[in-house]
């Protein structure tokens, strides 16, 4: 069971955690594109923090909700929308009404965020996006067997794996598209971002 | 970085105070991030509203008013707004004749611009997006999905504020719209990169002596790394990829803009225009509109976009129509 309260504390730990990288993101960003993706997670994870320790939402659902439309509305290019997906997604598919939720339905949260972001971005594995670290997270949180905090585990390496294998790729999506090969033997600071994420919640569970 | 600011958390929202309040008969801003045209009160048209970030001033906000833009969302420097406040906007603009939604080409942007359309799509409003994507430094014609959108947008805006300001149906503003949008090309070069205002980093960097041909407006690059030329073998190299990627014939009617990036003087942008003049006069091609100057810039790049687009009777008609903006009024 992953409860509410469980889900403040993951999301408490990873806006901590991303603010507090924020300036790296943004030397990662300032390789091949204009070094601002820090100031955006920076104001995401603020934007995090003060729903969270606001404590208003009623649900599970809810929470992860409003903290999907808080992301879209950042105003910080792609990384809102694309965050606001994840979240906004993850709440489509919780149960509503409900202040804990079972591993099962963790599973559909996870596989539904999947499927939203598939709707709105056109983006593969080996692009060199966020999704080379969101995708095999989501994946790897479904098919782990065991509680959520295994399940957060697995998605966690898996976004740490996806975030370094991206060194490896020359981008194709965004911004980075145009310098071609400069990207190349650097990580994607998208990519990054993502596996901090997972990384900061995943710890949050032990 | 030496740029007279205060703190970078606060750019965007002080640099539109500044515009709103240096143009209070033109624009008023609303809910922040809102460039509203004061002439939207009592329209009775079609309204054309737009995204995009900040940073490229006088682009796009200060293109707001009677006969241009309605309401142009502003996003961060450099960052494309959410869809919230798209949505928004889009509602506030609807005067019951439907809604011209431009976006331009950049990641952000064409996020944001999706997922409002499918947020529109529920309230029942009529809007239909025209995408600008005219940069021919990154990608063939034939792949215009890749292609980024430049100082294109700025031509088009006016071109469809006129078309609505005449009373045409959404559809014909449309389909003007994306007829010039489908007739025009960019291609910009850049010999001094930026820094990001908000973080103080340098958004591109070129080598002394160099020139970059094919830079984006955020600090990407183009690709097309060269040695430093004149002014007029520079207006002949990127005039030529401009002909050859919209195949204008001797004969034919354009418009040209020279866009200076910021920190490329008024100076060197006429000498450039004027060899542009020439060199198309030997063609046999004829301007008929034409805009030197600063329109969208990228922080304090030195280089410029050279813009070139065919043009047609109704087009020109329009482009001479009457607009009042803060920055460009006919």
């Amino acid at each position: 069971m992953l409860t509410m309260k469980e889900l403040q504390k993951m999301l408490l730990a990873a806006a901590m955690e991303l603010k507090a990288k924020s300036k790296y993101f943004c030397e990662l960003d300032s390789v091949a594109g204009d070094g601002d993706h820090g100031l955006t997670i920076g104001r995401m994870a603020d934007a995090i923090k003060q729903k969270v320790e606001a404590n208003d939402a009623k649900d599970i659902k809810g929470l992860l909700d409003d903290i999907g439309m808080l992301c879209m509305g950042i105003n910080g290019g792609s990384a809102g929308p694309l965050w606001g997906t994840v979240f906004s997604g993850m709440a489509e598919g919780a149960p509503a009404d409900k202040t804990e939720v079972t591993s099962q339905e963790f599973c559909q949260m996870l596989a539904q965020a999947k499927a939203d972001f598939e709707d709105i971005s056109k983006a593969k594995l080996g692009d060199k996006t966020m999704v080379d670290a969101l995708y095999p997270a989501l994946m790897a949180g479904m098919e782990k067997k065991g509680d959520i905090r295994e399940k957060m585990d697995a998605a966690a390496q898996a976004a740490k794996d996806g975030a370094a294998k991206t060194k490896e790729y020359v981008a194709k999506f965004g911004r980075a598209k145009n310098v071609g090969a400069v990207s190349l033997g650097h990580e994607d600071p998208g990519a990054v971002s993502m596996s901090v994420l997972f990384a900061a919640m995943a710890q949050a569970l032990h | 970085m030496k740029k007279f600011i205060n703190k970078p958390d606060d750019l965007t929202k002080e640099l539109l105070e500044g515009l709103a309040l240096s143009n209070q008969d033109i624009i008023e801003l609303k809910d922040g991030n809102l460039v509203v045209s004061k002439a939207l009160q009592k329209a009775n048209r079609v309204t054309i509203v737009t995204l995009g970030g900040t940073g490229h001033e006088p682009a796009i906000s200060g293109f707001v008013g009677e006969g241009m833009i309605d309401i142009s969302v502003a996003g961060n420097i450099f960052a494309a707004p959410g869809p919230q406040l798209c949505v928004e906007a889009i509602k506030m603009a609807d005067k019951g004749h439907g809604v011209l939604f431009v976006v331009l080409n950049h990641a952000g942007d064409m996020l944001t611009g999706n997922i409002t359309m499918k947020e529109i799509a529920k309230t029942g409003i009529k809007v239909v997006k025209v995408v600008t994507q005219e940069d021919i430094a990154n990608a063939p014609r034939s792949n215009a999905e890749d292609r980024r959108g430049l100082v294109g947008c700025i031509p088009l805006y006016k071109i469809a504020g006129a078309a609505a300001a005449s009373g045409k149906s959404l559809e014909e503003v449309a389909a003007i719209a994306q007829r010039f949008a489908d007739n025009m090309a960019t291609i910009a070069v850049a010999t001094v990169g930026a820094t990001h205002p908000a973080t103080g980093m340098e958004i591109a960097h070129i080598d002394e002596g160099m020139m970059e041909v094919g830079m984006g407006q955020h600090g990407e690059g183009g690709g097309g790394s060269m040695p430093m030329k004149s002014a007029d073998d520079t207006a002949v190299l990127m005039m030529d990829a401009l002909l050859k990627d919209l195949s204008i014939k001797k004969g034919e009617k354009v418009m040209v803009i020279i866009n200076g990036s910021g920190a490329t003087t008024l100076m060197e942008q006429l000498i450039i225009y004027r060899k542009c003049y020439n060199y198309l006069a030997e063609k046999g091609i004829t301007i008929v509109a034409n805009r030197v100057g600063e329109t969208l810039t990228v922080q304090e790049t030195a280089g410029f976009q050279m813009f070139l687009a065919r043009m047609d009777d109704e087009l020109t008609a329009l482009w001479k129509a009457p607009c009042h903006t803060p920055y460009m009024t006919v």
